[in-house]
């Protein structure tokens, strides 16, 4: 079938090409009729309405319902028997967190769009996206509010993937799965470009697939695209790709009526049908992970027997989760657990936070894990991929909570051999319950290459003739379903002796039983590297590779320890963090911490201080010094009672709203934290009223407020007036690149200081 | 680039660093070429947009040029997401790494200028230096449509990703970088220490 081809190139040989082309659909009708007239003619199967940027933050100002029904008219206007289809492209913002706009935000203006046009049209396109999170945003938009078709199309340049690292594959697992009708690309592109990225899509999609290249790329003139490719050159190309198996063609930017009849021709055509062999895939944005090999699921971020992630967790100090996150990545884990289930805490909006951030700060694919189904949804509706859901069980009400989350987000599933009435002794009986959901599955609409089982580990000092049965249920699974397999390794060895013995020795007969995901700790090394070797003993040759550079990369890693030479203040000075800590806990056996500090850790400070200015240092120096000092101190400081003396004092910091650079303000937070201070930090875009909120809940002794360019000091004189006005009686302290001090003194802050050493001084002498 | 990159770091000119940064410097540079998808895009024209036309700093620099280029450049967001996730980890790093990007955005920009085939080129002069605002980026970057390679703006006025730029070439001969119609001049660091952020 056959879509129409450029809007924008067909306006500006109309000579009406605007800033906002939507409003043509109501100033210019005539002419945007005679545009959609003109690829009817040349024989398009599909019309898309003049509405790509008809939404709430491209147009606030505007009449959106007005300008959307009217270009829908203008598409019905000479249409004989092409389906109309309303045009959706992205917002033009990007959405939290790295941009400010808000995933529900971006959601409502996407709705309003569709719910504009359902009645109106025969389906949507959602096209020229190049983040994925924005393009499940609207397509979840799109699904939640209408039952008509929707065709999705992503933008993806030279290196083949999308702007923000997406690849085809990434996109078609997605789209597929959460059901949109068609999937391509568009744009950015010239027809022979795109044939490495059409052919991936095709591998990947097992919905049809939609290409409207772009008619080469342009060369700009004068602030006007110059397209040189020929309607024949385009055409040839097309041709090939319905042979390879693409079912719609269309044209974008440069392509036009003449492009569009030319490709027509293929009209018709019997496209092959392919035949697919899904395998079990999860992904983040970025990266794609199958079972194919063995696959180390982190097991950190969950806080079943981890008192200090429940503590993070009811503190909701997240920055804890994170720095698990990318502790696990490094150490080799291919996807991350991510469980807040801690009582008493709002498990469903922990979950949204948590996976939002974690989007951004991982490259790995989330399972999503919670025994609340609200906590599932909320997990999965925010989170940026395919998601691993865990889990569902053999019970028919938990299958109907669950699966339908799974459908609707385009998740895997994990599932546990168990149900209503616990979990069976026998592998015969967990088997039967595996099968049961497998069913149950395929019922909701979700097929096998979405489902994962796990058999279920038992403790070996409790249950030890039941080990046994869990490898059983592994291998009959494996075998006779077919599918990929979980494990919980080191449930196995609670309250026994020897546990990591236990564990890598279970973890081996599981791997030979078929386990693919063992659910580990990833920095726990001897598990990990008995992995590598399993895969590398496989016969693979890239696992063979990686064992072989992971452990040279270990070899070449500094053994760690306490050099006798080496004191306290020089490893400080050195901003050798592992030193600093051993030596601070050999200091602690004979010398009381508040001596350590006083006739340690502050004078090497300030000489630490003091090089930096008379500049024998600079400033990675003057950090990873602060660094080392901080690990110095959070020893010490378990050493206090609870909130001991070590405290100095409290700090509040914030980047004003408005700005996202908070580098600044993080060097100054390393500092005062070295300093022995407490630091709360309000992050980077902060609203006036938290800061206010932060102020009244911890009476700081002073807020320190960054702003870097010239834009946000404005938002920091608004700041600062708001602050005192509602009674904040601290001093206010401000800093940033482009502050003096007599702009300090215009927006009334209380101190300017024109570095963080300076600043840390300063607050010391108050 | 090493040396712009030392630049931004604090360091006087001729100053060697100890092994430990340059050692985290290169692996920095690896890191940041890496995860760069590197995006220019430009527009030629004769003459300057309407909104340049009344601001004296523009015409200055405009000052008999034969015509301009409007450009938009980008690492794109994987460069932010690390720089993120390495102030999480660790700040030293973190900082050396902001400094790479800067430094690597401004080297490729000036090789990608190169290869564009005009004779003469001025430097890029871009929204923010003395006498223009920080928000005519916004401007420029609506004309080339530079959300097309990824250019976004917060509502403040702030590029994301955060290792963007936008401005202006001028063509024909005579432009040369000068301290005084910069934003910073007051307050310059670089300045103090009696360098320049520049060359």
């Amino acid at each position: 079938m056959i879509f129409d081809g450029a809007f924008g190139t067909e306006l500006e040989k109309r000579g009406i090409m605007s800033k906002m082309p939507e409003m043509l659909n109501i100033t210019h009708k005539e002419q945007i009729a005679d545009i959609h007239k003109s690829y009817i003619d040349a024989g398009c199967d599909f019309i898309t309405t003049n509405t790509f940027g008809a939404n709430r933050i491209k147009m606030p100002n505007e009449d959106r319902k007005l300008v959307i029904e009217s270009a829908i008219a203008l598409a019905k206007q000479h249409r004989t028997s092409q389906y109309v289809m309303m045009d959706i492209g992205p917002l033009g913002k990007m959405l939290y967190p790295m941009g400010e706009l808000s995933f529900d935000d971006a959601y409502e203006a996407f709705k309003e769009m569709v719910v504009t046009a359902r009645d109106l049209v025969d389906g949507f396109i959602l096209e020229t996206f190049s983040d994925l999170y924005e393009l499940k945003c609207a397509l979840l938009a799109v699904k939640e509010n209408s039952d008509k078709p929707v065709f999705t199309t992503m933008t993806f340049d030279q290196t083949g993937h999308t702007l923000t690292g997406t690849s085809p594959r990434i996109m078609a697992e997605l789209m597929s799965n959460m059901g949109a009708d068609a999937i391509g690309v568009n744009c950015s592109l010239g027809p022979k470009d795109l044939k490495p990225i059409v052919e991936e899509l095709l591998q990947y999609s097992d919905k049809p697939v939609l290409v409207q290249p772009n008619r080469g790329i342009p060369s700009l003139r004068c602030g006007r695209a110059i397209y040189s490719l020929t309607t024949a050159d385009f055409a040839s190309v097309m041709g090939t790709f319905c042979d390879a198996g693409v079912a719609v063609l269309g044209g974008c930017c440069g392509t036009n009526p003449e492009f569009i009849a030319a490709i027509a021709k293929n009209k018709g055509k019997q496209v092959p049908v392919r035949t697919m062999d899904k395998k079990v895939t999860i992904t983040s944005a970025t990266q794609a992970v199958t079972f194919d090999k063995v696959q180390i699921c982190g097991e950190r971020i969950n806080p079943t027997g981890k008192k200090k992630l429940k503590e993070a967790i009811i503190n909701g100090d997240f920055d804890y989760i994170f720095k698990e996150a990318i502790k696990q990545e490094e150490a080799g884990a291919a996807l991350l657990d991510v469980n807040l289930g801690v009582p008493k805490t709002d498990d469903v909006t922990n979950m949204k936070n948590v996976v939002v951030r974690l989007n951004e700060i991982t490259n790995l694919p989330l399972q999503i894990d919670s025994s609340n189904p609200a906590a599932i949804e909320a997990g999965c509706r925010y989170y940026n991929g395919v998601p691993l859901i865990n889990s569902v069980n053999g019970n028919a009400d938990n299958m109907a909570a669950i699966f339908p989350i799974a459908k609707k987000y385009g998740a895997v599933v994990l599932g546990l051999t168990m149900d209503d009435k616990g979990i069976p002794q026998t592998a015969e009986e967990r088997f039967a319950i595996a099968e049961r959901i497998l069913n149950g599955a395929q019922q909701y609409g979700i097929g096998r290459h979405r489902m994962m089982m796990d058999t279920l580990t038992l403790t070996c000092s409790a249950q030890q003739p039941l080990v046994k049965e869990t490898l059983r249920a592994l291998r009959m699974v494996t075998n006779q379903l077919g599918l990929p397999t979980a494990l919980g390794v080191s449930n196995v060895s609670f309250g026994m002796p020897n546990r990591e013995l236990i564990n890598s020795t279970f973890l081996m007969m599981a791997l030979e039983n078929g386990l693919t995901m063992p659910i580990i700790n990833p920095c726990n090394a001897a598990m990990t590297n008995a992995i590598l070797a399993y895969n590398a003993l496989r016969g693979v040759s890239a696992d063979l590779d990686a064992f072989v550079n992971n452990a040279v990369a270990q070899e070449n890693v500094p053994t760690v320890s306490a050099s006798k030479q080496m004191t306290l203040g020089e490893a400080v000075r050195r901003g050798l963090k592992e030193e600093s800590v051993a030596l601070t806990m050999e200091a602690l056996e004979s010398q009381d911490p508040m001596s350590l500090i006083n006739e340690t850790l502050i004078p090497t400070l300030n000489e630490v201080g003091s090089d930096f200015e008379k500049q024998k240092i600079f400033l990675p120096q003057l950090i990873s010094a602060s660094e080392a000092c901080k690990e110095a101190f959070a020893i010490i400081k378990s050493k206090f009672a609870q909130g001991g003396a070590s405290q100095k004092g409290l700090v509040v910091l914030a980047t004003v709203k408005g700005d996202v650079h908070d580098i600044g303000k993080n060097i100054v937070k390393v500092i005062f934290e070295s300093y022995g201070y407490k630091v709360v930090d309000l992050g980077k875009d902060t609203a006036k009223e938290t800061i206010l909120e932060a102020y009244n809940q911890y009476q700081p002794m002073i807020i320190g407020l960054s702003a870097l360019m010239t834009t946000t000091v404005l938002s920091m004189e608004e700041t600062i007036a708001f602050l005192k006005e509602q009674g904040v009686k601290c001093p206010i302290f401000v800093g940033g690149a482009v502050l003096t001090q007599q702009l300090a003194k215009e927006i009334k802050a209380d101190y300017y200081t024109k570095d963080a050493l300076e600043f840390v001084e300063t607050v010391a002498k108050l | 680039m090493i040396h712009q990159v030392l630049k931004y770091l604090g360091y006087p000119d001729g100053t060697v660093p100890d092994a430990a940064v340059m050692n985290q410097i290169e692996k920095a540079c690896q890191e940041v070429a890496q995860a760069s998808n590197f995006q220019y895009i430009y527009a030629q024209y004769e003459a300057c947009p309407d909104f340049m036309k009344d601001i004296p700093a523009y015409q200055h620099y405009l000052s008999g040029a034969d015509g301009l280029l409007l450009c938009a450049t980008t690492l794109g967001v994987q460069v932010d997401r690390l720089l993120k996730r390495h102030q999480m980890n660790d700040m030293t790093y973190a900082v050396i790494f902001d400094a790479v990007a800067s430094a690597y955005l401004e080297q490729q920009a000036d090789l990608f200028e190169r290869k564009i085939p005009f004779k003469h080129k001025g430097f890029r002069f871009c929204p923010g230096y003395g006498g223009t605002a920080l928000t005519d980026s916004r401007q420029i970057a609506a004309i080339l449509h530079a959300e097309k390679i990824g250019i976004t703006f917060l509502d403040s006025g702030l590029m994301v990703p955060l290792k963007s730029m936008v401005g202006i070439v001028r063509l024909g001969g005579g432009s040369r970088k000068n301290c005084a119609d910069c934003v910073a001049f007051p307050n310059c660091a670089f300045r103090l220490k009696g360098t320049t952020c520049w060359k």
